[in-house]
């Protein structure tokens, strides 16, 4: 399967590339390890007409310590990184089961952010997709997994997002107008086929951990069918922090990935302001994943909604567990 | 689509190539350069079949843009053998019968390479998860990870010895 | 003897080296001179007319070289089982109707892949749309659409076997389980996908290197498609990537598209299916609906045992006339039926085609067969193990559909594998989500029965020895990555007592190795390792003979190995191999020293011998996700006699990995026809990190039919590991599971019944 022709740009520095897709009205696209954007392309599911290299530009390649507090991962550092960040447990949980170490190494965090949403038939090459009437996501009408609907629904896949939205991370974002700081959740929107909020010259330079607070702890657990290699059936992520006395939750929350279509934030904060134990955490796990709204499973059509609604509530309550344990130990 | 120059190290010889900007690595290694060591199975990243070395780290050639090669030094699994002799991986696949098909092991050898340069001592488990970008259809992967594992133990035994001698 | 034995060694392969070196050349990576790059263009429709192609537009396209369509075709279809004329049904390139969503309807040749991918966009088809079956269900209903217009009620085969009196054997029954079991759409995803390249030189020869497991049909049937002597037909095995039996139909549509383009542009041309072809475009593991009734009496001994198999056939035969056939008589592998009746259907829908994978149709049953066993255990309140052991199958007896078994292995399998599993000990002690169990299997060496009445030999050999005393093997087999040639150049090297690497094996090329039917059917080992056998021990007794006249001795105290020949009754005298031959040409003129074998097995009916193996699976559930981690395999298996251990080890683990998937992880989805995940991130193989431990033990049965008394391995062996893993599993959650693949999802679910 061959790339269709484009230019490609190696910009050297954050405003080179700003400008040049600026310019590029729209046409552009912007390369980091390429995992993602590179097959999308090859299947004619995303065209572009430029290509904006950002991998020589070296401030998008380091962690660093900001003055507040926080640590900027710079977009272009790659999962690999990620997993020696020991700050958040859950963050390097989360990287550590992005697809396969090789995979890791290539791709970038930004990228892992930016990952395009998932569906069995989008993800499908030109080829495959020859004579049929196109899908939302392909610029067409409708929706083949799901016949009735108004949207696209491919899955929101990155495995690094639960966690950063459970964290409570935060993303810059620099354009020719300026630069500006959103939450990772407000990076995405529900619908499948433009399932990122950034505008057409925008560019994700960092993203902005905050540190942890004492007494705090975090979990992730991924479900696929494989070890390695595979997107997430269900991610979930969970911070608990736990008040002084180190029993009461002082704060909460948690997020799931794969079987939605925008990563999505999991109402926990029933937890703050009481006793934790593990029949609470089941009972607020199995109400939260109610707050999934509708449950895709557009990524692997062979494991049912429903099913991936039951398993969100199991892995939250473990996720939420193990948060627990970690805030305890702390 | 105009071409572009390139000038591409790979396994110690440079090469000028002119090239469209939208070449894959792959295709200019197995085409250009007539190095077919590095398979096409997939075509997406998914199969690990194209893995080569681009500055001692492992990637997969259909998903790197040959332009984006430049200046980096590159090894391909026929770069592997140094002066005649195979490398130690090489050597091990064979005699541990981690090899039938053949067409994963050129990707497999140099994932494995790859991974031993930043983790020399690895565990089993540790294996198994960095060939997991890496298909293998015939062998179950247990004498692929024996190979690689006796590589590490080796790597481990000079490592001390040289430790010794200082 | 000890170093001087080339059998029981193991031997690293010996094209190991160039694999690892990336030196081995594989179809695709040939490149000859002026060599252009096809592309083919496939149906997206499931069942439609074609009314007309235009690929006027697709020649102005820059770089395009040519166009073909089947108007550029004679119309004949094709297939594996050449013997039965109503099987060969498939046209390699679509004339009037396509039957499924990959059928092939015109090819292109153009300077590059881009170019060539531009022009295909270019062809227009005028279709006609018609309705399709994608179920045998619907297929079956009156009225339904005929996929083949001359195949009533879209049954391809319907074959019934009887033996014994089927209705006596349930009135004798204590007990009797009637259950369904659903197997699913497996492919076989060889890492190289299938790949080609055709050369065409006036006035009208044609060479085709190809990725296949069955040269000589490829070039048999190549020959008939494109209306040309055989002769005219050279067909050249590079390194495969794989088969297992997705490369066993002779002919796919690349290798005739690229001949024909190479006649129409007179230069050689490469075409490589993508990896979506791959799963679409070739072939796929017969998915099963297995009806199945047994009755046992009170010792748990089968009485009767009844089946009805309805298989989806897809768009065209494959080899799915044997396939339906091999599904019964597979079934009675490895148990002894009181009585035995099946019926199968196969039934053509407008699906991907299916064909043979690894094990034929075995796995499917045997599934089906061994998890009811474990039913009708716990039923009657039997062991596992002791159920098998009470109804295994042992040496020389017959099976219920005809097989007569010489060795049998599979007691002391069944006993082996508990052993080293700790069935008695462990099972009894373990956690909760934690289960142990247990599956057996049984497959046939090679099939006696001739399917291609146009290839006159079964397999054939020659040794021809060199003026240095060095042996060039050739072998028409074709090793697609299990190994073969390395086990050929073991069984010559000991036959004629020299050492493996001073043997040279030419791998098939049809013009100048020996005739052979291929790599199917588990047949290198017994039917070519005998073949080659033959062709040593024909140079063997040239040798003897003249050495025994220039010595004055009797032949018989003459002994070859470790590279000379001794006299027992003269031991002062010894020459080496090299200068016996050399002596051998001198006095004969120079000619050459040759060797001829061949193999016709006896049984022209069934088979010659059989393997047999047992698997113990531990399994670890995660009962709230339905996560399973398969913990270990052992897997006790009876291959006749080891030519080589560590090739034997790597077909089983192999297998283990395979029937792994097949247990609980690989399906392609078909939803109207088209494929839904043809990708490797979306059909799960197991990766390095699934795979359990697997601890492999050799049973060293002599059977008499093998070369040295070897049997297969590696084929029968994936049928255990579904049926162990599925046993296992009902251990850790009280649930059986019937239909395959068992996903995490059918676990929460709870399973089929208890």
């Amino acid at each position: 399967m061959r790339l269709p022709p484009f230019e490609c740009a190696s910009p050297a520095s954050l405003e080179e590339a700003i400008n040049l897709l600026g310019q590029a009205a729209g046409q552009a696209r912007v390369l980091a390890g390429g995992t993602d954007l590179l097959p999308a392309m090859k299947r004619r599911g995303i065209a572009a007409g430029l290509l904006v290299n950002i991998k020589g530009i070296a401030g998008l390649k380091q962690v660093s310590a900001r003055e507040d507090g926080s640590t900027a991962i710079g977009a272009a550092v790659s999962v690999n990184e990620v997993t020696g960040l020991t700050a958040w447990p859950a963050l390097a949980q989360a990287a550590s089961r992005v697809a396969a170490w090789t995979l890791r190494h290539m791709g970038t965090v930004g990228g892992n952010l930016l990952v395009d949403n998932r569906c069995w038939y989008y993800n499908r090459s030109g080829e495959w997709w020859r004579g049929k009437e196109q899908c939302f996501k392909r610029g067409g009408e409708r929706c083949y997994v799901f016949p009735s609907g108004r949207q696209c629904r491919a899955a929101a896949s990155s495995d690094l997002v639960p966690a950063l939205v459970a964290i409570g991370a935060r993303v810059e974002v620099q354009s020719a107008s300026g630069s500006r700081l959103l939450a990772v959740k407000d990076l995405y929107r529900a619908d499948g086929a433009a399932p990122h909020t950034l505008e057409p010259g925008e560019i994700l330079t960092h993203i902005l951990l905050p540190p942890c607070p004492a007494g705090t702890g975090s979990a992730f657990i991924k479900l696929a069918r494989r070890q390695t290699l595979d997107f997430a059936l269900v991610n979930v992520a969970a911070v608990i922090s736990l008040a002084e006395d180190g029993r009461t939750c002082r704060e909460a929350s948690a997020a799931v990935s794969g079987s939605v279509v925008a990563p999505t934030p999991l109402p926990v904060k029933q937890l703050e302001g009481r006793e934790i134990t593990t029949w609470l955490l089941d009972e607020v796990a199995g109400e939260a994943v109610k707050a999934m709204g509708f449950v895709t499973y557009a990524g692997a059509m062979d494991v049912p909604a429903g099913y991936r609604r039951q398993v969100a509530g199991v892995l939250l309550r473990r996720s939420l567990e193990q948060a627990w344990e970690r805030a305890r130990n702390a | 689509m105009s071409k572009i120059l390139v000038e591409l190290q790979v396994n110690g010889e440079s090469h000028e190539l002119a090239i469209e900007p939208h070449r894959t690595l792959l295709e200019v290694l197995r085409e250009n350069l007539g190095l077919t060591g590095a398979k096409e199975a997939c075509d997406l990243g998914e199969c690990g079949v194209c893995m080569v070395l681009m500055g001692g780290k492992p990637v997969l050639s259909c998903l790197v843009l040959a332009a984006d090669a430049q200046g980096q030094e590159i090894v391909t699994i026929e770069g592997l053998a140094q002066g005649g002799k195979p490398h130690p991986l090489q050597q091990a696949f064979v005699e541990h019968g981690a090899i039938q098909c053949g067409y994963c092991t050129p990707g497999m050898i140099m994932t494995a390479k790859g991974f031993l340069n930043s983790h020399p001592a690895p565990t089993e488990e540790d294996v198994r998860k960095a060939i997991g970008n890496n298909i293998c259809r015939c062998t179950g992967y247990k004498k692929i990870v024996e190979a690689i594992m006796d590589v590490a133990s080796q790597n481990a035994v000079q490592s001390g010895e040289e430790l010794a001698k200082v | 003897m000890g170093e001087q034995q080339a059998i029981g060694r193991s031997l690293p392969r010996l094209d190991g080296p160039a694999k690892a070196r990336g030196e081995a050349v594989y179809a695709g990576d040939l490149n000859l001179p002026g060599m252009l790059c096809g592309k083919i263009l496939t149906s997206y429709l499931p069942h439609a007319r074609i009314r007309r192609i235009d690929t006027s537009a697709a020649v102005r396209v820059p770089g395009m070289k040519a166009a073909v369509t089947g108007q550029d075709t004679l119309g004949l279809g094709c297939g594996p089982t050449r013997f039965r004329e109503k099987s060969l049904d498939f046209l390699p390139l679509a004339r009037d109707k396509v039957r499924y969503i990959g059928d092939a309807v015109a090819a292109v040749a153009a300077v590059d892949e881009d170019a060539a991918s531009a022009a295909l966009e270019q062809i227009k088809v005028e279709w006609e749309e018609l309705p399709a079956v994608f179920t045998p269900e619907e297929a079956m209903q009156p009225g339904a659409p005929l996929v083949h217009e001359n195949m009533p009620g879209n049954i391809s085969r319907r074959i019934v076997l009887e033996g014994g009196d089927i209705e006596a054997g349930f009135r004798q029954a204590y007990h009797i389980r009637e259950d369904i079991f659903n197997t699913s759409s497996d492919s076989h995803v060889p890492l190289e996908p299938h790949t080609c390249v055709a050369k065409y030189d006036p006035p009208g020869y044609f060479t085709l290197w190809t990725s296949t497991q069955v040269p000589y049909m490829v070039k048999s049937d190549l020959a008939r498609l494109l209306g040309v002597p055989e002769n005219q037909v050279r067909v050249i095995l590079p390194f495969v990537g794989g088969g297992f039996g997705g490369k066993s139909d002779g002919v796919f549509s690349l290798d005739l598209c690229a001949a024909l383009l190479a006649q129409k542009t007179g230069r050689p041309v490469r075409i490589a299916y993508s990896r979506e072809e791959e799963f679409i475009c070739t072939r796929r593991r017969h998915p099963m609906q297995i009806y199945l009734k047994t009755g046992v009496n009170r010792q748990g001994e089968i009485t009767a045992r009844q089946a009805r198999v309805i298989a989806d056939g897809g768009a065209y035969s494959g080899w799915g006339h044997a396939s339906i056939y091999l599904a019964g008589l597979f079934l009675c592998l490895p148990y002894r039926y009181g009585a035995y009746h099946y019926e199968g259907l196969r039934v053509y829908t407008n699906n991907p085609v299916s064909s043979a994978m690894r094990g034929h149709c075995a796995p499917q049953v045997q599934f089906a067969g061994d998890v009811q066993l474990d039913m009708l255990a716990e039923d009657l309140g039997i062991d596992p193990v002791e159920i098998r052991l009470r109804n295994a199958l042992e040496d020389g007896e017959v099976t219920a559909a005809g097989f007569k078994i010489g060795t049998c292995g599979l007691k002391e399998c069944i006993r082996k594998a508990a052993e080293r599993s700790g069935w008695y000990t462990r099972r009894a002690s373990l956690p909760p989500g934690r289960g142990v169990g247990i599956g057996c299997a049984g497959f046939p060496s090679g099939q006696g029965f001739r399917l291609r009445p146009d290839i006159p030999a079964y397999t054939t050999a020659v040794t021809r020895v060199n003026e240095d005393g060095s042996v060039t093997l050739l072998c028409g087999a074709a090793d697609t990555g299990q190994g073969s040639d390395t086990v050929m150049v073991q069984i010559a090297a000991q036959e004629l007592g020299v050492r493996p690497q001073d043997i040279r094996y030419v791998r098939a090329d049809s013009d100048i190795t020996p005739a052979d039917l291929g790599n199917y059917s588990s047949r290198e080992t017994v039917f070519a390792g005998n073949a080659v056998k033959e062709a040593a021990a024909r140079v063997k007794e040239k040798l003897l003979a003249f050495i025994a006249d220039e010595w004055q001795v009797p032949e018989e105290s003459l002994e070859i190995a470790g590279g000379e020949i001794t006299c027992a009754s003269a031991p002062d005298k010894r020459i080496s191999f090299a200068q016996a031959a050399r002596g051998w040409q001198e006095k004969h003129q120079g000619k050459p020293l040759v060797g001829e074998g061949t193999y016709d097995p006896p049984d022209k009916k069934f088979y010659e011998a059989y393997s047999f193996g047992a698997q113990v699976a531990e399994v670890e559930v995660d009962k709230e996700t339905g996560q399973v981690k398969v913990v270990n395999v052992v897997s006790a298996h009876d291959a006749g006699r080891v030519i080589n251990p560590m090739a034997v080890e790597g077909q089983l683990e192999g297998s283990v990995h395979m029937g792994l998937g097949f247990a609980l992880s690989e399906e392609m989805v078909v939803r109207q026809g088209r494929v839904l995940n043809p990708a490797l991130v979306d059909y799960a193989i197991p990766v390095a990190a699934d795979m359990p431990e697997v601890e492999c033990v050799h049973l060293e049965v002599e059977d008499p039919a093998g070369p040295f008394g070897a049997k297969e391995c590696g084929e029968g062996t994936v049928g255990p590991t579904a049926p162990a893993i599925a046993n296992a599993l009902y251990q850790a959650t009280g649930r059986r599971f019937l239909n395959l693949p068992i996903t995490p999802f059918q676990i929460v679910k709870g399973g089929d019944g208890q």
